[in-house]
């Protein structure tokens, strides 16, 4: 079994950046974790680059400062061009599974006939994907939210819902035992009980158990694809300084799976020079946008404590104008900046911290964006609301308002501020001039796969962790398809090798 | 106080900027009182190079301004809203770079050796709970892969 290494790779002997794996995969998130434990089960050979840190479930930091400082991309403040909109995107070992709820929702048919009718690939539909749906959710222990785990803000949600007409249901997630008297909230930074069904817990645990090298720490540059293999090129932080420090690296593989996120797989390919050779590349970008809106109550309402999400909405007036409501609060530093302003009533409000009810609007955002890198190779994201988009936006916030009024609220705050949690698109899949192709190869490549939320050709306004995961098996067999017959030469090779104890140097050829 | 990243000038101005934005109402401390800007390495060390250098410059030009031109600037950035293109996108990324440092420190609940006060998070009553040791329940998961 191997372990996670965050030390810098060095060059001869047998180290990661002398050797030739068979894949090498780029990001850790839910998409990249299970391709991994596919792949190395089926006996390749396998390097995992994460730019993010590894964190033991204790390591994970209790504080929301250091959370958003080391679990996030820019502490969580890579925003749009007009700087209206923030993109949160997990940077650790497990990728965004460390920093999300694990809300685990199958998509919907409206969601498909979408998907069906922008790319023209029939399998995309409930029942193709209804095996690999079944898959995650038997690899992953799920938990249907009860009445008993509802906090207070979860229970003005429901009141307020039934005051008013509208439909909502239990959430589903993904965790085993959060025992009692916890708040949830901690996830957001990392779950130090190993319940949530992040990535290090489940698929990544797994795949390293089959073998899987994992170099924590390392920000790939470039990718650039030979003749005979794929040499990537990125950096590797050196430990222990506080000012950090990077040493250039390379590692080389036959076949590269990009699994960075729909923000880091562009910007990859972009630096790697694909954008004049890949039309597309880069657009379709989608976020569905979050609009948080924050009731102070009379009574304290603690939307801190206990079970951090418990209920949806489940309307499908909603869901026909475009937009759910989801049942969520935030940390005092994610409060604060929802707030506008500063000041002495800027801090009489945080004072209420502890009476404030919290629902978000989430749209499923129509205006495509689009994601292009400077020439300093840094991201530039272009993201507007479009009239449709901003119609959708006050329709759900004119519910919340109407909700929170129904149930009391003394004040209403809806914040201007703008959250992009799901990122979606930017090498859109289809079967024609598309960036990657349904067998999620990168047009024009043999050496590239895609398979993430990058691929997403537009905005399916649903949760998308476990369609990632989904959609990241059906790779898998697409990639082992591909490769089966000399994986099976080389699996049986390595047998004989091991029974006759000689050493070799013979990698599996795929 | 000691910084990797910024000046003790650069330091000095953030603490301004920080008392401008929280001064202090009811029982909540000022910024300065917290001495949470001593922790302001644990955002900048995990904070791109560029956007440091870039936080470390405007510092170096604030701290020639007197007080009530940086609380102008800063309340004049907290109105983006009102100008349209460039210019709005410019004063809101200065807003949400000097709200997004000082609020961090400040509402992390860090307070450094020379605080005055207690945390902010005491005076609103903010506490999380998680029991950091694994169930025995959790590695169930393990048996399913």
């Amino acid at each position: 079994m191997t372990t996670i290494s965050t030390q810098p790779l060095k060059g001869g002997g047998n180290s990661a950046m002398s050797k030739i794996y068979d894949f090498v995969i780029i990001g850790s998130g839910p998409a990249g974790s299970v391709i991994a434990k596919r792949l190395c089960e089926a006996g390749a050979s396998c390097l995992l680059l994460e730019a993010g840190q590894d964190f033991k479930a204790e390591e994970y930091p209790e504080n929301e400062l250091n959370a958003n400082s080391r679990l996030l991309w820019n502490g969580g403040m890579d925003a749009n061009r007009n700087a209206d909109m923030l993109f949160l995107r997990g940077k650790a070992v497990g990728g965004g599974s460390v920093v999300n709820q694990c809300l685990l929702d199958r998509f919907d048919d409206i969601a498909w006939d979408s998907w069906q009718q922008a790319t023209g690939i029939d399998w995309f539909n409930q029942q193709s994907m209804a095996n690999y749906y079944q898959q995650v959710e038997s690899d992953l222990s799920l938990h249907e939210m009860q009445r008993q785990d509802w906090n207070r803000n979860a229970e003005l949600y429901v009141e307020s819902f039934e005051k008013c007409g509208y439909q909502w249901a239990p959430l589903r997630r993904g965790q085993a035992d959060c025992g009692k008297g916890n708040d949830c909230m901690r996830c957001l930074g990392g779950c130090p009980r190993e319940s949530k069904q992040s990535m290090p817990v489940t698929y990544l645990r797994r795949a390293i158990a089959a073998g899987l090298d994992v170099q924590a720490g390392f920000e790939v540059n470039s990718v650039i694809e030979g003749q005979h293999f794929v040499s990537i090129c990125g950096q590797q932080q050196v430990a222990g300084t506080v000012k950090k420090t990077f040493k250039s690296a390379v590692v080389y593989a036959r076949h590269c799976v990009l699994a960075a996120g729909a923000l880091g797989t562009t910007k990859l390919l972009l630096n790697s020079g694909y954008g004049d050779a890949v039309a597309g590349l880069g657009k379709n970008f989608y976020c569905h946008p979050q609009f948080m809106t924050l009731a102070r109550m009379a009574e304290v309402v603690d939307a801190h404590k206990g079970a951090f999400q418990a209920v949806k909405s489940n309307d499908p007036r909603f869901r026909e104008q475009g937009f759910k409501l989801e049942n969520v609060f935030a940390g005092p530093i994610a409060v604060a900046m929802l707030k506008p302003g500063s000041g002495k009533q800027h801090q009489r409000f945080m004072q209420n911290y502890r009476h404030l009810a919290c629902m978000e609007v989430a749209i499923r955002d129509v205006n495509p964006g689009t994601i292009s890198t400077g020439k300093d190779g840094r991201l530039k994201i272009e993201k507007v609301l479009g009239e449709e988009d901003r119609q959708r936006a006050r329709a759900g916030n004119d519910v919340v308002r109407t909700l929170f009024e129904s149930v009391g609220a003394l004040e209403i705050l809806q914040s201007p501020l703008k959250i992009g949690l799901h990122l979606m698109g930017g090498c859109a899949i289809g079967k024609k001039d598309a960036v990657v192709d349904e067998q999620f190869q990168l047009q024009g490549s043999s050496r590239l796969r895609v398979v993430d939320s990058s691929i997403f050709p537009n905005a399916p306004g649903i949760n998308p962790s476990l369609t990632i995961m989904a959609l990241a098996h059906r790779a898998a067999d697409e990639i082992l398809q591909h490769a089966g017959s000399s994986l099976s030469t080389a699996r049986a090779s390595n047998r004989v090798q091991s029974a006759s104890a000689k050493p070799s140097n013979v990698e599996v050829s795929v | 106080m000691k910084s990797t990243f910024l000046s003790l000038r650069q330091l000095d101005t953030l603490q301004r900027i920080g008392d401008f934005m929280l001064p202090g109402a009811s029982n909540m401390p000022s910024f300065s009182e917290t001495d949470s800007l001593s922790f302001v390495d644990e955002i900048l060390s995990e904070t791109p190079e560029p956007d440091v250098k870039d936080l470390a410059m405007l510092l170096s030009v604030l701290a020639f301004l007197p007080g009530s031109v940086i609380a102008w600037l800063v309340k004049l950035a907290q109105r983006a809203d009102k100008f349209p293109g460039l210019l709005g996108g410019q004063l809101r990324l200065l807003d949400l770079g000097l709200r997004g440092v000082i609020f961090s420190l400040y509402y992390s609940g860090k307070t450094g050796g020379q605080a005055k006060s207690a945390s902010p998070l005491q005076a609103i009553g903010f506490e999380l709970v998680c029991l950091a040791e694994p169930s025995p329940k959790n590695t169930l998961h393990e048996n399913n892969l």
